[in-house]
C-alpha cells in the first residue's frame, strides 16, 4: 500500500494546526481508510492528553502567595489570601463594614446565639431569579431591588470568577451570604450559601472572622482556591464584558 | 489599566503554572519562574502591547526566564530535584499507585529528558492547545523549526508512552 500520508501531517492534523483546509479534509479521508494512519493519530492524541495530563496543578490549589504577592505589589497584605480580609485595602468604608459584619456573624452561636446552618450547595441559580440578575449586572457593594448584594469578586483556581453576596434570608432578621462562581455555561453556580442571624457589632465595633459560618466559608475559599479581591475597576471591566475575560 | 492587567495576569496564573512546571520539570521551580515572570511583566509593561495577547507575552517572559536561569546554572552541577527523587525512591509504594498514575510519572520523565527547546513546543502545543504559529511566535522561532522539534519530541516520546498503553 502506498503511503500517502507523513506522520508530521497527521500530528498537526491532530494539533490543530493543518490550516489548509482541502489537505486537513483529504488527510481525514486517509484516516478513515487507513489503520496505520488512525493508529498514529490515536498515538499523537493520547500523548497529548498524557502530556497535559501530567503536569496539571490541582484546581483546588490555591495560587501560591509569593505569586500573588508578585501580581498585586502588596506583600505584607498579599500573605492572607482571603479575599474578604484583603477587601479593606480599596472598598469604600461602607462597604468594608459590612464585610465585617458578614463575616462576624458567627459570633453569635458562641454565645448562645441561634446556631447558624449551611442551607446547601445550591447548585446553578435560576436564570431568571434575582440572585441571578444580581450577580451578573451589578458591581460590588450595589444591592438590587430584591435586596441581593454582590459583596466583591475574584477568581479561583481553575480561573472561573466568583463572587461573595449576601442576601437578606426568608426569616425577619436573617441573612445568607454565600459564594458563586461563574461557569462555562454563563450560568452562576452558588457553590455555599450559609444563613445567620444579624447580629449587632460588639463594642470594639464589628466582630472578626470566625465561628462555624466563618469557618464554612473560609473553607470554601480554600477549597475553591481563591484569589484575592478584585480591584473595583479590574472588575467594572470584567462586568462590562459580561465576565469575559 | 494597571489594576486591570494585574486581574488579567493573575487569572492567567494557573496555566502559567502549569507550563513552568512542564518546562522546568518541577513545581517549585516553575512557581518561581512565574513569579519572577509576573515581576517581569509589571515592571515592563510599557513592552507590553495593548491588543495583542497577555498570555503570548506572558508564556514568552516564562520560557527567556527559564532559559536566563539555565545559562546562570550552566558551569553548576545539575542538583538532583526532589521530584525526580521521590518518584524513584518510592519503589516501596509503587504497588498502591495506579498504574495510570506511574504513567504519568513516566509521562513527566519522558518530558524532562527531551531537549530543552523541545519541551518547550511540547508544552506550548500539547499542554497549552497553541497552534503551531502562535508557538512560533510566542518563541520566536520560525514555524518550521518548531515542526520539526515536535516531531523530533514526538519520536522519543511516542515509543515510550506507547508501552503504558498494554
Amino acid at each position: 500500500m502506498t503511503r500517502d500520508w507523513s506522520e508530521e501531517k497527521i500530528a498537526a492534523l491532530v494539533d490543530g494546526s493543518l490550516e489548509d483546509e482541502a489537505e486537513a479534509a483529504a488527510l481525514r479521508q486517509v484516516l478513515e481508510q487507513d489503520p496505520e494512519a488512525r493508529a498514529y493519530a490515536e498515538q499523537v492524541a493520547r500523548a497529548n492528553a498524557l502530556v497535559r495530563e501530567a503536569f496539571e496543578i490541582p484546581a483546588e490549589e490555591q495560587t501560591p502567595a509569593a505569586i500573588q504577592a508578585a501580581i498585586f505589589g502588596e506583600a505584607d497584605k498579599v500573605a492572607v489570601l482571603k479575599p474578604r480580609r484583603r477587601a479593606a485595602a480599596w472598598l469604600p468604608a461602607s462597604i468594608a463594614a459590612c464585610l465585617a459584619l458578614v463575616i462576624g456573624l458567627g459570633v453569635g452561636s458562641q454565645f448562645g446565639g441561634t446556631p447558624q446552618r449551611v442551607i446547601a450547595a445550591l447548585g446553578n441559580a435560576p436564570l431568571e431569579g434575582p440572585l441571578h440578575a444580581a450577580l451578573e449586572g451589578l458591581p460590588s457593594g450595589a444591592i438590587s431591588g430584591a435586596g441581593v448584594q454582590p459583596m466583591l469578586s475574584f477568581f479561583d483556581g481553575a480561573g472561573r470568577v466568583c463572587r461573595e453576596f449576601e442576601v437578606k434570608g426568608e426569616l425577619p432578621g436573617e441573612l445568607e451570604f454565600g459564594i458563586a462562581c461563574r461557569t462555562p455555561a454563563d450560568r452562576w453556580h452558588v457553590e455555599i450559601v450559609v444563613a445567620a442571624p444579624e447580629t449587632e457589632p460588639g463594642p470594639e465595633g464589628f466582630a472578626p472572622a470566625s465561628g462555624p459560618g466563618g469557618h464554612a466559608l473560609d473553607a470554601m475559599l480554600d477549597a475553591l482556591g481563591a484569589g484575592s479581591a478584585l480591584p473595583p475597576d479590574a472588575e467594572s471591566a470584567l462586568l462590562d464584558r459580561s465576565w469575559q475575560r | 489599566m494597571s489594576d486591570d492587567i494585574r486581574a488579567e495576569i493573575a487569572a492567567l496564573v494557573p496555566r502559567l503554572r502549569r507550563f513552568a512546571y512542564a518546562i522546568s520539570g518541577n513545581r517549585d521551580e516553575g512557581d518561581d519562574l512565574v513569579q519572577t515572570a509576573c515581576l517581569k511583566a509589571l515592571s515592563r509593561l510599557d513592552q507590553y502591547q495593548r491588543g495583542t495577547r497577555l498570555d503570548s507575552w506572558m508564556f514568552r517572559i516564562i520560557q527567556t526566564s527559564h532559559i536566563d536561569n539555565l545559562r546562570r546554572r550552566k558551569r553548576q552541577a545539575t542538583p538532583v530535584e526532589p521530584e525526580l527523587l521521590e518518584r524513584h525512591s518510592d519503589g516501596g509504594q509503587a504497588a498502591a499507585q495506579s498504574d495510570h498514575r506511574l504513567l504519568l510519572a513516566r509521562t513527566r520523565d519522558a518530558i524532562a529528558e527531551l531537549p530543552e527547546e523541545q519541551r518547550a513546543v511540547m508544552a506550548l502545543v500539547a499542554i497549552e492547545g497553541y497552534s503551531y504559529k502562535e508557538a512560533a511566535e510566542i518563541l520566536e522561532t520560525p514555524i518550521g523549526t518548531i515542526m520539526s522539534r515536535l516531531a523530533r519530541a514526538r519520536a522519543k516520546l511516542l515509543p515510550i508512552l506507547a508501552e503504558g498503553a498494554t
